[in-house]
């Protein structure tokens, strides 16, 4: 699957805000030449984004330091990219991490689910989630201080 | 230091959840980052300037300023509590760190400010909460005593039930001290009536070495109570105990042992160490080996019986009677202690030795002969004679007894010339033999070995194969064979007739050239094809299959093996003829289509290069002249198929060329890394052991069910890379249920594998990086003989990932040291240099549950990432980490 990125531009309160929506494998070949570029307020939205390698983190931190931005926020961050945000502190440059996916497990379903968090409900632990077919609450399918590890040292007053 | 670096501490500084200043010599703010203007309520323009003092009350002026001239003679120090009055004039407590640095090339201080107003102000309700409890609990002093006595009663009764339990159970607190309440059965065990108060380590260990191991143990449960479920195992489990001031057998106890914490408020208060005494049970399993190595002796004295023909063996029963009679008439008579006796017996002896050996029975026949040794003797002695001849004719007679057991009374099978064990049947027969063995592994690995079989049988198969093909083809052929006599594993047999197969039909299909064209070469009509197996002095099993036919066309395959891009089309041009018959091993090129104009080799032959390097562990050859022929030479252990040795059977082994590291990797984001190349106290386990043979260390089949199925990918286009992973990820998945993105971390362990295989691995002639450097984007093509192996399995337990290089080119300190890299997560975490990030190794420690790593310095390196089958990707973090890390010594490679 290749790598490609969308971009839009949305009114924002302080001027706009380009948004780019990421989809593929962010390896060696990803073309990252539109994040070197950009300026202003950015938002990255990585939902798409499947899997990533070393050359491909290493290439995106060297775009996004590039880039003449004023502020950078992190969407839907996938597991893949959760991963890397604590395996490799640099990987969030100077980006605030808006929200992520984290695994969860509705045992009476049997059925895996990610859920979207936000880093400020994350900061404390795992918040609780419902299963959206039989209501009841879910299990957090991770170890909250690794998983949320990132969330933990990002969140405002850590 | 340059605008720009002010620029860049700003920026290191802008999202630090303290507030950072760098003060001046004169204790005035040069720098302050945002979180300052948080805490101090002043704009960051109007902090900086302002004395850093300013920020404080006045009567803690002087303080502060002790600090910061202290800090200027480079003394770091901590002010635990300061009291900052904001620019709104609120008052917040706060933490002082400082640190001398240097600022603008002047000395200057860093400085940060941590608020911990909150923190004070519980701290002050539990003060008050202390002081109404200390006054509720005065009222209420005479509860509080009735309340002891019945606790004691509690206590009393508590120690009771703990007298009675044979069980040693006592506790320690940080202090590694025994505290009081401790079963009377640990008296008992260790020997002394007054236990309390004694440390823990000095009692159960006598070694100082052993009593710190254990105390650093202890040391870190307690420090680190969130670790216990990772290091819990890595307490002692069991112990062998001499009792204090004696060393007789019956004062040395071996005792299995147990911790388990006592908590309160995730804190380990104390730690539980039960332990029992299994003294008599190791006695029992002491005999139980004892017998099972009886078992053992049997049916190796079985093995010696499967290819004796039930002829010599009816002659050897008449003969062994009527030698034991003699034997025994002469040991007795008069003349025994004479030389006419001496020299009777050893005639008898002597015959005895000659129909042993002709009938393959190795220990009777090395028995028999130590008597002869004996009876030959200067002054032999006629007691130890007696003993001796009676222990010969004990061991004839038990060897005898086992041949009518696995007869079932007959004899062997009439002119068979073997004794057939059916594989179903040796389970029973292990029964039959005595008591079962207590490990049904124990009985496969030994009988597996009795089930070889000649090899001139290979021959056979294959001078069948060639006769038929070329009957098939209407040609003719001759076939020769020579060698044969050793007795091979047959399942190595088995492999190598399908291998070899591919070869000889191609000899015969291709190889052969039209009868006239060999007339006119002065050739026989007849192809002639000689395959011809033998023992190298290095103790390998060599098999050549040779033919005089018309020889490979070297500039077809080269040219063939650039039309499929199977190699680059420059280092192509240039290869040596003997390179470019390597081509043949290709799995691209080797398919009928594509060969069958160039005159003879290609089918299968990466098949059979699969089989012998892979699995046999050895190496194919070609080699070839035009039109004079072809020779296709295999070489590999006949032992490289025996069973499987388990970890424990390897570490065992005690001659010493092969090292292995056994590391247990502590979780990150819960305990920093620790190189194991400079182990400290803190590193959990670090283990060398010595194994005798690289054979022994092999790859991904050694963590997976032997019944796997394995599946391989070789390649040197680095493009196809997407199209192999898709590949894997369709044969691993959907195999059972799996964790969430089960799939992204086995596609990223092979992402990651590949990239160091074809970048990192590859090494010029004098052993220099040759691809580390280049671009990882751009199109990149090995040489053939570059291509690493990817392979990957799943069995029940475990999905195993390996790629192999033919380099052997990563040694342990360039393993460890990215790993270290990698898990300090410091700045130096990803690498600047033109090439890899190097997080490879990192990144695949990460994602697995245990990492194989086999180093055969320039031959090659292996590497194998197991991940453990789980529903829950919770239960895929909680896996622990390890690493084998197998490496061939130079005593090894000598």
């Amino acid at each position: 699957m290749s790598f490609s990125i969308q971009t839009r531009t949305e009114a924002h309160p302080s001027g706009s805000l380009t948004e780019y929506v990421l989809a593929g494998i962010l390896d060696e070949n990803a073309q990252l030449d539109p994040i070197r570029a950009a300026q202003g307020a950015i938002a990255i939205h990585f939902r798409g984004v499947t899997r990533t390698n070393s050359c491909g983190v290493r290439d995106w931190i060297q775009a996004l330091s590039q880039a003449k931005v004023t502020s950078i926020a992190y969407r839907e961050c996938p597991m893949p990219i959760v991963k890397q945000l604590n395996a490799v502190p640099a990987f969030v440059v100077s980006a605030r991490v808006e929200s992520f996916y984290a695994p969860y497990f509705c045992e009476p379903c049997d059925q895996d689910q990610l859920c979207l968090l936000t880093l400020e409900e994350s900061a404390g632990g795992a918040p609780a989630r419902r299963c959206p077919k039989c209501q009841q609450p879910m299990k957090f399918d991770a170890i909250p201080a690794q998983y949320l590890a990132f969330a933990k040292r990002m969140a405002p007053g850590a | 230091m340059s605008p720009t670096e002010r620029d860049l501490l700003s920026k290191l500084y802008a999202n630090s959840q303290e507030t950072v200043l760098i003060l001046g010599a004169d204790q005035k703010i040069l720098l302050a980052n945002p979180r300052a203007e948080e805490d101090t309520s002043y704009p960051v323009d109007e902090l900086l300037g302002k004395a850093f003092v300013d920020l404080f009350l006045p009567e803690e002026t002087q303080a502060i300023v002790t600090l910061l001239e202290a800090t200027l003679q480079w003394q770091s120090g901590t002010d635990p509590r300061r009291t900052l009055r904001r620019k709104s004039g609120k008052k917040i407590v706060v933490e002082i760190s400082t640190m001398a640095t240097d600022f603008e090339g002047a000395p200057a201080i860093a400085c940060s400010l941590r608020d911990i107003t909150d923190r004070v102000k519980d701290e002050e309700k539990i003060r008050q909460y202390s002081q109404e409890l200390e006054k509720i609990n005065a009222e209420l002093e005479a509860r509080v005593q009735a309340r002891t006595r019945e606790l004691s009663d509690q206590k009393k009764e508590l120690q009771d039930v703990m007298n009675n339990i044979q069980e040693a159970i006592l506790t320690v607190g940080p202090d590694l001290l025994i505290n009081p309440g401790i079963s009377l059965f640990a008296q008992e065990v260790f020997g002394q009536s007054e236990l309390v108060g004694l440390k823990l380590p000095e009692l159960l260990y006598s070694k100082a070495e052993e009593r710190d191991n254990l105390a650093i143990w202890l040391k870190q449960v307690f420090e680190q109570p969130e670790m216990w479920e990772v290091i819990r195992d890595f307490g002692p489990s069991s112990l062998h105990f001499v009792k204090s001031g004696s060393s007789e057998a019956e004062n040395v106890r071996d005792l299995r042992c147990e911790w388990r914490p006592i908590l309160e408020d995730s804190k380990i208060l104390k730690m539980m160490f039960v332990c029992q005494d299994v003294t008599e049970q190791k006695k029992l399993e002491a005999e139980i080996s004892r017998r099972e190595a009886e078992h053992r002796e049997e049916l190796e004295l079985i093995a010696q019986l499967i290819d004796v023909s039930a002829e010599l063996m009816d002659q050897f029963v008449r003969d062994f009677e009527g030698t034991l009679k003699s034997g025994r008439q002469i040991l007795e008579s008069e003349q025994a202690g004479e030389k006419s006796g001496i020299e009777r017996l050893l005639r008898e002896l002597h015959t005895f030795k000659g129909a042993a050996r002709q009938v393959g029975l190795r220990t009777l026949t090395a028995r028999a002969h130590h008597l002869e040794a004996l009876a030959q003797g200067p002054m032999p002695d006629l007691s130890t004679l007696r003993t001796e001849f009676d222990d010969l004719a004990q061991g004839t007679q038990k060897i005898l007894d086992i041949y009518r057991k696995v007869t079932q009374g007959g004899s062997a099978s009439p002119g068979a010339g073997h004794l057939k064990i059916e594989a179903h049947r040796l389970d029973a027969l292990a029964q039959r033999l005595g008591p079962p063995l207590r490990h049904g592994e124990d009985v496969r690995k030994t009988l597996l070995w009795l089930l070889e079989a000649p090899s001139h049988g290979l021959l056979e198969n294959l001078k069948s194969i060639a006769e038929a093909t070329a009957t098939e083809l209407g040609r003719k052929v001759e076939v020769h064979l020579s060698g044969g006599e050793e007795r091979i594993d047959q399942r190595i047999l088995h492999l190598l007739t399908g291998a070899l197969s591919h070869a000889v039909r191609n000899a015969v299909d291709h190889g052969g050239e039209p009868p006239e064209a060999r007339t006119a070469a002065s050739k026989p009509e007849a192809l002639q094809i000689v395959i011809h197996l033998e023992r190298t002095p290095e103790d390998l099993l060599r098999i050549t299959l040779s033919d005089d036919g018309a020889g490979v066309a070297v500039e077809k395959v080269r040219a063939r093996a650039i039309e499929k891009k199977l190699v680059d089309p420059d280092r192509a041009k240039l290869a040596k003829d003997t390179e470019v018959l390597n081509y043949l091993f290709l799995a691209g090129l080797s398919t009928r289509a594509e060969v069958s104009e160039i005159s003879g080799r290609g089918i299968g032959l990466d098949a059979l290069d699969e089989v012998v390097r892979r699995q046999l562990h050895g190496e194919a050859k070609i080699t070839s002249r035009l039109g004079q022929g072809t020779t296709v030479t295999v070489e590999f252990r006949d032992d490289a198929l025996a069973p499987r040795p388990s970890a424990s059977e390897i570490e065992c082994l005690s001659v010493p060329p092969l090292v292995k590291i056994e590391g247990f990797l502590v979780r990150p984001n819960l305990v920093h890394w620790i190189d194991p190349e400079t182990p400290s106290a803190d590193f959990i386990k670090l283990r060398v052991t010595r194994a005798s043979d690289f054979a022994q260390v092999p790859g991904l089949e050694f963590y997976l069910d032997p019944a796997t199925k394995i599946h391989s990918a070789k390649f040197t286009d680095y493009s196809q890379k997407a199209a192999t992973l898709q590949n894997l990820l369709q044969t691993i998945s959907g195999k059972g249920q799996e964790f969430q993105s089960f799939e992204q971390v086995i596609g990223d362990i092979a992402e990651e594998m590949l990239m160091n295989a074809f970048f990192d691995a590859p090494r010029d002639a004098e052993g220099r990086p040759k691809y580390a450097s280049l671009a990882r984007g751009q199109k990149h093509i090995l040489e053939p003989w570059e291509a690493p192996t990817l392979r990957w399995a799943s069995d029940q337990r475990f999905v195993a990932i390996s790629i192999e290089d033919p380099f052997g080119a990563l040694t342990r300190s360039t393993f460890f040291r990215y790993l270290d890299k990698g898990y300090r997560q410091g700045r130096d975490q990803i690498d600047r240099k033109p090439g890899g990030a190097g997080l490879g190794l990192y990144t695949l420690m990460g994602l697995s549950h245990w990492v194989g790593v086999s180093i055969e310095p320039g031959r090659r390196t292996e590497m194998t990432c197991i991940v453990e089958h789980g529903r829950s990707f919770e239960q895929y973090q909680r896996g622990a980490k390890s690493i084998s890390f197998w490496e061939k010594s130079a005593q090894a490679r000598a």
